[in-house]
């Protein structure tokens, strides 16, 4: 389902921009808003995951 | 997934990522204005008055910093470089733009992606109910009343909010992304500090796309009701409450996911407004001093940064997406 898999875009996306972040510079002060934007887009990645094995 | 496609969709977005390159390099090249304007209005010649020599020199540095010599050879220069992951020094800062750009990136998707997320599970579950309510009087009155809060702009959200609850009642701050009495790290403080700063921002980025989300779920609703597997399902005896949320909600969400796309663009675009007028460090701050300065190493890595992103992050979920469901044999005849 393309829903599915332009949600796992997105995902991918901000994990992306979020862990090049992470990569090029680490801070005690940035730290708190990527640890939360990982846990999401790793949220918004394995939820459309999910439903694209439950479409089989 | 065969190896014809998979070598055809990196070739692809090779080709996206140097395009890429080369439009932002071409538009900002050519571009009339050069980071020279913006330090020579702060110079004043007769400051120079003792010494004429140094104020000579002072000009012949800045007329470096305008495009000059070969296009093609500063092209070639400028891809081989950014393609080696060297984005460059900001003129006026003469700090990194990668670093500065991972600086700001964090703020912005903090802002970006909480109020995407936090306003479309609200936006779903309102439009949803405002669908099983079309036709009524509360229904009617909500949608006149969302379809004017959609029309107006983001900015001006932005203003009235930080003007009523920063300027007049002092119950949020007017700027900055945490307190300076606290001490940046992983403590409760801090994360106390920066939930408190990000509120206006995210409340404010929240607000806009809610109104998207409720107006798009209700129409997606109305059309899933009027579908025979509803009637079907009402006729077989299914309780409402299933109905509701297997038969109807699982279907009317789904063209809200394409739309989260185009949802994350306007975000991105709309964080610009609100980082401004809340005075918050991300990408949005960052790319409007980097234009009024006339910044362009910054302004180019931030459109690089994200436009890569976005491609890379397609092209990963092509490949996710081709490996889970084995009905998307992609490029296969």
């Amino acid at each position: 389902m393309e829903a599915y898999k332009t949600l796992l875009a997105i995902g991918y996306t901000l994990l992306l921009l979020d862990v090049f972040s992470l990569v090029i510079y680490r801070s005690s002060a940035t730290l708190f808003p990527q640890i939360v934007v990982l846990i999401l887009s790793t949220f918004m990645i394995v939820y459309a995951i999910i439903q694209i094995r439950n479409l089989k | 997934m065969n190896n014809k496609w998979l070598i055809r969709r990196l070739a692809s977005v090779i080709v996206a990522i140097f395009a890429t390159i080369v439009i932002s390099w071409a538009l900002l090249e050519f571009s009339p204005y050069s980071p020279a304007n913006y330090i020579m209005q702060f110079i004043n010649p007769q400051e120079f008055a003792q010494k004429p020599e140094l104020y000579s020199s002072l000009i012949d540095y800045l007329n470096t910093l305008r495009p000059h010599g070969n296009p093609l050879i500063s092209a070639a220069d400028y891809i081989w470089n950014t393609l080696h992951g060297n984005l460059g020094f900001s003129i006026i800062s003469n700090v990194p733009v990668a670093q500065l750009i991972a600086v700001a990136l964090p703020w912005t998707l903090f802002i970006v992606v909480t109020s995407l997320l936090i306003s479309f599970f609200l936006g779903i579950r309102i439009g949803q109910k405002l669908g099983y309510m079309r036709g009524t009087k509360t229904d009617s009155i909500s949608t006149v009343s969302l379809s004017i809060l959609r029309s107006v702009p983001i900015y001006i959200y932005a203003v009235l909010l930080i003007y009523i609850l920063a300027f007049t009642y002092h119950i949020f701050p007017t700027g900055g992304a945490y307190s300076v009495n606290v001490t940046p790290g992983f403590n409760l403080p801090f994360i106390a500090s920066v939930l408190y700063h990000a509120f206006l921002p995210i409340f404010t980025l929240t607000i806009v796309n809610l109104v998207g989300w409720i107006l798009q779920m209700r129409a997606n609703t109305i059309y899933v009701l009027g579908e025979d597997f509803v009637n079907f399902a009402e006729v077989s005896g299914i309780k409402k409450d299933i109905i509701e949320k297997k038969f109807i909600g699982k279907n009317a969400i789904l063209p809200l996911y394409t739309s989260l796309v185009i949802a994350i663009g306007f975000s991105f675009s709309g964080s610009v407004f609100v980082e401004q007028t809340f005075s918050y460090p991300g990408v949005g701050n960052l790319l409007i001093n980097s234009i009024t300065s006339n910044d362009y190493p910054t302004e180019m890595g931030v459109f690089i940064i994200i436009i890569v992103a976005v491609i890379v992050g397609n092209l990963i979920a092509d490949l996710t997406y081709s490996f889970l469901d084995p009905r998307a044999k992609v490029g296969e005849e």
